[in-house]
């Protein structure tokens, strides 16, 4: 009861005619980023971050979450009608939907990915809305072991669950970390890799970093595929009206979806791409339509449609109730924190409930702004994708520049932009998945404090790790996530050897 | 698919899984892809990140701790994570030395990928360099617009003079919006006057 009372309250602060307005702009710039290809909701929060700095942190956050649920809708717009999903979540939309696009039932897959996507983003929030207060009370049970030791947790299920092989998670992740060394020693007050230069002394800033990847790497990445690659928009021929027969077969994919992807972007393991390939091999198993995946299954769409939604809103609990990001996304959500000099964590649902569930009550709001936005008006946001490749880079680039150098006014910045999107084309065209070596920039400066802080308290004894229940373990929980998966592929292979002998 | 205007058309439909060649824009194929394959990718990556970790692990010596500081210092965690990077480069390493052993076919989306086209990404590369070099000299706006431009042309833009305006009308309505509105500071270069004309700053 205390629960929705807190949320009332948060009702309050978002229905604001301020804050509803912010809720809009968010939605709507969300939505555009996410049907635009090549830019995202984590790039879109990192080049607003200096224009927020110095405002209202709630309408900013409000605005924040608006990107952040946006960006999930447009993508599958893009997934489904160019087959380039917009974003990494939107992987499996991709395979079905353009499938039904291309045989003009494009108004379908799109109707069910965004009612679904409300169906799931509103169930989620109901998740988050329950789960959070109550996480927050376990939380506060956390000492700087434990805290380490989480971290540690999350470092290897984002590692082993992203990208393609756990080596090259592994290899982005520590170069995350190891830019994170860069700056003053906040304990000792030591200057690390700073080469000399003043400008290096407060770090790497990790908005710059998620800008070069994201931005200038990506534009590198497109233009070195230019002219040899290509895709087309296919048109919308149908009514965006499901028929009866489409309700039917798509509110059970929705609603194992929502309960599929919730729990699953809630773990730190994070991320919204494991769900939605659950989801979707889940409704295949259970459909009455087996024959149809692979050509065009509405079961295919809205199922991993309604996970990856509800997987982005199960990653803001780790976010707000430890201050735990597992998304590129959540990642500079919580750089956002830093600028306004909030830390996530038990102690803000204490001193800030107005921000927490005013940020909370916009989810709801936005989910329904969303639905209202993308169902009518997909017409015109479909439009967006005629923008020209070269406007549309060239303009990415205008803005990535334009976001990197009004952080500080430092040409430093901007060169350090080109070096780190020069590495962020290495990696994106020898598929390093950049996600990791975000979440290691960020969470690398923490983990190393929670370290040190435990290891003082013990008085330089490494066995508080193992001795302490949560820390302990959170440590096993990694242990298996970083050798399960070998150990399984292992097994299977030598049972698939066995089985060839025997044959 | 009917002929499109050059600015419109950013290429060719693959549908199989070979990627189509198209004989448009500035753009012939190179054979350089070629030789990523054969240098082995995996190899040469490891190596670059062994040679990082090594930077970071020499750095971590070069940090110094105070004596007085008796619990883990400000060496520690770059040892330990320097460490973890220069196993993954060793990993990387080994992976590409099996491959070459093997002669295998590069893992990973290498193989789904068509050759890199280095004219586009050298001048795309290029207007982020000259945006840096011409930002504090003349002025956000014209850096911007000729960052869009260039970057424009790495995509195969052919009107020149139309994406040059389109730059310009970008880069003067950012500069618009947020020094008068959204309240930050942005070099106006040789634009000043013009801007203090307009009313602006």
């Amino acid at each position: 009861m205390e629960t929705l009372g807190m949320l009332l309250d948060g009702f309050s602060v978002a229905l604001t005619l301020e804050n509803l307005l912010w809720a809009l702009v968010g939605v709507t710039l969300g939505t555009i980023v996410g049907i635009l290809p090549g830019i995202g909701p984590a790039l879109t929060v990192a080049l607003l971050l200096p224009v927020t700095f110095g405002r209202d942190p709630i309408g900013s956050f409000i605005m924040f979450a608006g990107i952040y649920y946006g960006g999930m809708y447009g993508g599958s717009t893009t997934a489904i009608l160019l087959n380039t999903p917009g974003e990494s979540a939107s992987i499996i939309t991709a395979l079905e939907g353009n499938i039904m696009a291309r045989m003009g039932r494009g108004g379908a897959a799109l109707a069910t990915a965004a009612i679904g996507s409300f169906v799931a983003g509103t169930l989620a929030t109901i998740g988050l809305t329950f789960l959070a207060p109550a996480l927050v009370q376990v939380a506060l049970k956390f000492g700087p072991a434990d805290y380490f030791a989480l971290m540690v947790l999350a470092f290897t299920t984002v590692t082993s669950l992203l990208g393609s092989s756990l080596l090259r998670g592994m290899t982005s992740l520590f170069f995350g970390m190891a830019l994170g060394l860069v700056g003053i020693d906040l304990q000792t007050g030591q200057a690390r890799y700073t080469l000399g230069m003043l400008e290096m002394l407060d770090g790497i800033d990790v908005v710059i970093v998620a800008i070069g990847l994201f931005a200038v790497g990506e534009a590198l990445y497109a233009a070195s595929r230019h002219g040899r690659v290509a895709s087309d928009v296919i048109p919308v021929k149908d009514s965006i009206w499901m028929t009866k027969e489409d309700w039917r077969r798509s509110v059970g994919p929705w609603l194992r979806g929502a309960l599929l992807g919730f729990p699953m972007g809630a773990l730190p393991a994070g991320g919204a791409e494991i769900p939605t390939f659950l989801s979707y091999s889940l409704e295949r198993r259970l459909s009455r339509h087996k024959d149809e995946f692979g050509k065009g299954a509405i079961e295919g769409v809205a199922g991993p449609e309604a996970a990856n939604n509800a997987a982005a809103a199960g990653v803001l609990v780790p976010l707000l109730t430890l201050g735990l990001p597992t998304s590129a996304t959540a990642a500079i959500m919580l750089a956002a924190f830093q600028q306004f000099g909030l830390n996530p964590g038990p102690l803000l649902f204490q001193n800030r409930p107005d921000l927490v569930w005013g940020l909370i009550a916009s989810l709801y709001i936005g989910n329904a702004m969303l639905l209202v936005l993308n169902l009518p008006l997909v017409g015109l946001w479909v439009r967006l994708l005629s923008i020209p490749a070269p406007y549309l880079y060239g303009g990415i680039l205008v803005f990535a520049a334009l976001g990197t150098y009004s952080l500080n006014h430092s040409w430093v910045d901007l060169a350090t932009l080109f070096l780190v999107g020069i590495v962020g084309f290495i990696m994106r065209r020898c598929d390093f998945p950049v996600a990791p070596a975000i979440i290691g920039l960020i969470l690398g400066p923490l983990a190393e404090q929670q370290l040190r802080r435990a290891l003082a308290i013990s008085q330089g004894d490494y066995s508080v790790f193992f001795t302490r229940p949560i820390s302990a373990t959170l440590l096993s929980i990694a242990f298996v996530a970083l050798v399960g998966p070998a150990v399984a592929r292992f097994i299977s292979g030598r049972r698939r050897r066995a089985g060839a002998a025997v044959a | 698919m009917t002929p499109t205007d050059p600015m419109t058309q950013q290429g060719n439909v693959t549908s199989g899984p070979a990627p189509a060649e198209v004989g448009q824009g500035p753009a012939p194929l190179h054979p350089q892809g070629r030789i990523w394959a054969w240098l082995n990718r995996d190899l040469l990556l490891g190596l670059g990140v062994v040679a990082l970790a090594a930077f970071f692990f020499i750095g971590a010596l070069r940090i110094r701790i105070s004596p007085s500081y008796a619990h883990i210092g400000p060496r520690f965690f770059p040892f330990l994570v320097s460490t973890g990077l220069g196993a993954c480069g060793i990993g990387l390493v080994a992976q590409g030395l099996r491959q070459l052993k093997a002669r295998a076919v590069p893992t990973g989306g290498e193989a789904a990928e068509p050759p890199i086209n280095w004219v586009s990404v050298a001048l795309a590369a290029t207007a982020v360099v000259v945006y840096i070099l011409l930002l504090d000299r003349a002025g956000f706006i014209v850096a911007s617009t000729v960052l869009f431009s260039l970057a424009a042309a790495s995509f195969g833009a052919r009107r020149y003079g139309r994406a040059v305006l389109v730059g310009f009308i970008l880069s003067f309505t950012a500069y618009w919006a947020f020094t008068q509105w959204l309240g930050l500071r942005l070099p106006a270069g040789i634009m000043r006057p013009i801007l203090l004309w307009l009313g602006g700053s």
